[in-house]
């Protein structure tokens, strides 16, 4: 008794697993965060800039016009002489290029400088203006070398900072003599700085990478806590370079230092992307991360342990994610890294800092007396953005590895 | 119960401690951002500071007018008195046609005070 109608068999619809479900939500939330952190992104290329001519006649007193043509400004009074140049130089610092407008009069002296636009922690840029860096160039002549070691003083515990200040000066000057004075200043050399920070760090990652392949227990425990002392050691106390999300915000930024002189840079984030991207390890955090091992050595003298409440986890790692999330994009929309980061690092390695910054270190260091690592299990931003690269890489090897079953079956 | 009282106790104070350095990174982002506020005006932000005893960039064409002044060509303007220079500033001056007007140096308001 057929009626000429065939009855196609309907798929069952299987409910998903908590583990689809968990997966489900985990990639909803990648997608919803890589559109915040762009909508930021897109925010703070539109809103940043400054109208830089309205203040030559701040730096050049009894200007009534100025001649503008591209970064370089020509100051007149009100019969017309000249009475000076200024330019805008810009160089890159520790979270961002340093953008300083320099005045210089007919001869080629420097009258005057100012920053302004500066991308770098407060901290850091404080000490760069409490200097007599930016003062210090004042009487100079736009042919002097004005490099930092040279001719003028150094910044200790800015050293980016100030370097970065220098170059946008030179650049500055240096548009000037080319194209307002007719002075020929022989091109700057830039050798690359590859010094002990850079060797060190490279050592670190092999031995961390290497090591934690080792089967043997108490061998690798030993090379682990060699690696964290290590790293404690030259990139906290002696170099004062460890990972901060100033560095992510400003590689996001697009604002790459120079790797001439800050190839250190691109070694820890290239080192970290690519052990991240290639092996799901984070070579950094539990192998060389200064401040987790200080907090570790602070965890041994007491043996205190991890507490962390199974009820409350998801929560305390949304939290953190949180943290990670306002930090991206406070940094990105307003364009200044610097501002965004607000890890105590720089207060415990260089011992300097706001009273809240103070404070808010010896709270980690006592929390750090009764329960494992407290920064980095609760409140470390670098943590969750780690985490992301490796729920991307996840997502993305199962798209391959689907693709291709679909491809082997047709 | 002293356990359950102990548990509780350290569950509080894991929450207040995140809770009080949550707290602390407002204080440290607030500081940054209000420390250092760059000095320079932005194309975004409406008031600037400057020397207000100056003029401000003078255009190609307000430098061309003023040589065709010198030189004795007619201005290219059927109605300069329109001009009384009051209120002008980056084309945002009120009573300004683009058309008929000379253009000209712009002028900064005296000192208030």
């Amino acid at each position: 008794m057929s009626n000429g109608r065939t009855t196609i068999p309907l798929k069952p619809i299987t409910p998903r697993s908590p583990r689809q479900q968990k997966q489900r939500r985990e990639r909803l939330l990648i997608v919803l965060t890589v559109a915040l952190v762009v909508a930021a992104w897109i925010v703070g290329y539109f809103t940043s800039g400054t109208d830089v001519a309205p203040l030559v006649p701040e730096l050049l007193p009894g200007t009534a016009q100025v001649r503008t043509e591209g970064q370089l400004f020509t100051a007149l009074d009100a019969d017309g002489n000249l009475i000076g140049y200024a330019a805008l130089g810009s160089a890159p610092g520790y979270g961002g290029p340093i953008d300083i407008l320099v005045a210089v009069d007919p001869e080629g002296n420097i009258l005057n400088t100012q920053v302004v636009t500066e991308r770098e922690s407060p901290g850091f840029f404080r000490l760069v203006k409490s200097s007599d860096l930016i003062e210090g160039y004042n009487g100079r002549l736009v042919t002097d070398a004005l490099q930092l070691g040279q001719d003028l003083d150094a910044v200790t515990g800015a050293t980016v900072s100030a370097e970065g200040v220098a170059a946008a000066v030179r650049a500055a000057t240096r548009q000037i003599a080319d194209n307002a004075l007719d002075i020929t200043i022989p091109p700057e050399e830039r050798p690359i700085q590859f010094g002990w920070p850079e060797a060190i760090l490279l050592l670190l990652f092999a031995s961390g990478y290497l090591t934690h392949k080792w089967r043997n227990r108490v061998w690798k425990k030993r090379a682990r806590w060699g690696t964290l002392i290590a790293g404690m050691v030259f990139l906290g106390f002696v170099y004062t370079v460890p990972l901060t999300i100033t560095m992510i915000i400003s590689l996001l930024s697009g604002y790459w230092p120079d790797w001439h002189n800050n190839l250190y840079w691109y070694l820890l984030i290239g080192g970290i992307l690519f052990v991240t991207t290639v092996d799901a390890k984070n070579p950094y955090c539990s192998w060389f991360c200064p401040f987790g091992a200080f907090q570790e050595c602070v965890a041994a003298v007491s043996k205190a342990k991890l507490y962390r409440p199974r009820d409350l986890n998801e929560g305390l790692k949304w939290v953190q994610r949180g943290l990670a999330l306002a930090a991206i994009v406070l940094g990105l929309a307003l364009r200044r890294p610097g501002v965004a980061s607000y890890e105590p690092f720089a207060t415990l390695f260089d011992l300097r800092g706001t009273a809240v910054q103070w404070i808010f270190l010896a709270l980690i260091v006592l929390a750090s007396l009764v329960t494992y690592r407290p920064f980095c299990n609760f409140l470390c931003p670098l943590d969750p953005v780690i985490d992301l690269i490796a729920a991307t890489r996840r997502w993305l090897k199962e798209g391959v590895a689907q693709w291709r079953k679909k491809t082997a079956n047709v | 119960m002293a356990q359950e009282n102990r548990e509780r106790l350290k569950r509080t104070a894991l929450l207040g401690f995140v809770a009080v350095c949550i707290g602390l990174i407002g204080l440290i982002w607030a500081d940054g951002l209000t420390a250092d506020e760059p000095a320079t005006p932005s194309y975004y932000r409406d008031t600037f500071r400057m020397d207000d005893s100056v003029y401000l960039t003078v255009t190609a064409e307000a430098i061309e007018y003023q040589r065709n002044l010198e030189n004795g060509t007619p201005p290219p303007t059927t109605n300069p008195d329109k001009h009384d220079g009051h209120g002008a500033g980056q084309g945002q001056g009120s009573g300004q046609n683009d058309e008929h007007d000379a253009p000209t140096a712009t002028e900064t308001p005296p000192p208030e005070g």
